[in-house]
């Protein structure tokens, strides 16, 4: 049974992949940490880290045409495993957008409007995002395009504008740092902004058939989004140096420190802006596929009864997710990128073997037939 | 508190009764249960009792094990 007939195409979902991975700028403060000067390299080995993890989702994409991850968990492990597979998936999907609300609220918080209680901001923008929901998928996706150009131009022009502020020498020394802390970052790139692709297993389904294979739309999506993480990463380097593992946004005060001769400057507000919009997109695809994964599970005909529903728990759950943010940022570094891995990668790489070996799978028709 | 109540008390209400309309018996029950358990997490949050999260728990016990990465210095 498919509950969203809404179709997207092949570039809308590359694009919508590539603002997915955009929208995580703000994240790099749980690794730059860890790696300080090293961050842009860390950010290289997580992008050659995740090419294996892209070719499950492909792989999980290719043999099981027409079906969300729900749908495949519920072929592959039968009615019961199933179920609990699909909770553990939902809990999962349901957390990322609950972690992604309360980040918002906290940046919105911390920088602009600072009185106002986060509850607040995070309830209008869940209103806004269950709008967006209940009328499709579609609408939700139609502004990648818009939102990648939007992030791909603040950050050209935010490279234009520090370059007077950039020192080479920033970079230095480099890999000087114990093993552990480039595995440690390496996990956390891959983890938490790369790994987070899988909501876009619940998506595949609504793609309709490009000149290509989809797998070329989700690796082209991800080196879009993937290099503009870099550059922000080494941006912030350049300018910051190791001094930028202090701040809880580098690239925030990157922006503040961007001068054009007296005229131009105050530019972070441009970046919270563009963050706000990014964000917006991501929590939407998140929300969306929550919702969608819920209604699959109970079998609904329509997801439209759970979205409000489930936005009140989001908002619930934004608030309590962690007690404060020393430990949201502690747990973002220590326990998440392992722990995520168990979503991200096992639990998929789990169902393209047990499905495959099980035969469920479907094998592409050969160029002879053809 | 009481606004929190009413606010997901309406909504449950609307979209209830819509989901009701397109699923069997059974289904019903569930999607009730469902979001009885909202209802219980939005009231307490809102009554401002500290809930301890799974992703806390879960790191807890992922730390007691020593399957965590070390602290920053």
């Amino acid at each position: 049974m498919k509950l969203e007939s809404g179709q997207i195409t092949s570039s809308q979902y590359m694009l919508s992949v590539a603002c997915f991975i955009q929208s995580a700028a703000l994240l790099s403060s749980f690794f730059t940490p860890i790696t300080r000067q090293d961050s842009w390299l860390v950010v290289i080995f997580g992008m050659v880290a995740a090419i294996p993890v892209l070719l499950v989702y492909s792989g999980i994409m290719s043999s099981f045409p027409g079906k969300n991850l729900i749908q495949i968990c519920n072929e592959a492990f039968g009615r019961v495993g199933g179920a609990i597979i699909s909770l553990m998936f939902i809990w999962f999907f349901l957390t990322l957008t609950s972690l992604h609300t309360r980040d918002l609220g906290m940046l919105v918080r911390q920088t602009v409007l600072v009185e106002t209680p986060t509850v607040y901001t995070t309830s209008l923008y869940i209103i806004l995002c269950a709008y967006a929901l209940l009328k499709g998928i579609k609408v939700v996706m139609r502004y990648a395009f818009a939102f990648v150009i939007i992030s791909f131009l603040l950050t050209i022009v935010s490279i234009l504008l520090t370059l007077n502020i950039m020192d080479a020498r920033n970079f230095l020394p480099m890999l000087t740092l114990p093993a552990i802390k480039y595995v440690q970052g390496t996990n956390t790139v891959l983890s938490i902004p790369f790994g987070d692709l899988i909501a876009f297993l619940m998506v595949a389904p609504n793609v309709s058939q490009g000149k290509k294979r989809k797998r070329f739309y989700l690796f082209s999506g991800f080196l879009l989004g993937s290099a503009t993480i870099f550059a922000v990463v080494a941006r912030d380097t350049a300018v910051l140096g190791s001094v930028g593992a202090l701040f809880s946004s580098p690239s925030f005060e990157t922006l503040r420190l961007a001068n054009l001769s007296n005229m131009l400057n105050r530019m972070e507000i441009l970046f919270i802006v563009v963050l706000v919009i990014m964000l917006f997109f991501k929590i939407a695809v998140l929300y969306y596929v929550t919702v969608l994964a819920t209604a699959q599970l109970f079998g609904l005909k329509s997801y439209h009864p759970l979205v409000l529903m489930l936005g009140a728990l989001v908002i619930a759950y934004s608030v309590f997710v962690y007690p404060d943010e020393t430990v949201h940022a502690a747990s973002g570094r220590e326990i998440v990128p392992i722990f995520w891995l168990l979503f991200e990668f096992f639990l998929p790489l789990l169902l393209l073997i047990v499905g495959r070996a099980r035969g469920l799978h479907k094998t592409p028709p050969s160029k002879e037939a053809a | 508190m009481i606004v929190t109540f009413l606010l997901v008390g309406l909504i449950a209400f609307f979209d209830l009764k819509r989901a009701y309309k397109s699923c069997p018996k059974g289904q019903a029950v569930a999607l009730t249960l469902l979001f009885a358990g909202i209802l219980i997490v939005c009231m307490l949050t809102a009554g401002g009792i500290q809930i301890k999260s799974p992703v806390v728990i879960a790191g807890d016990l992922m730390k007691s094990i020593g399957f965590s990465y070390p602290p920053l210095e």
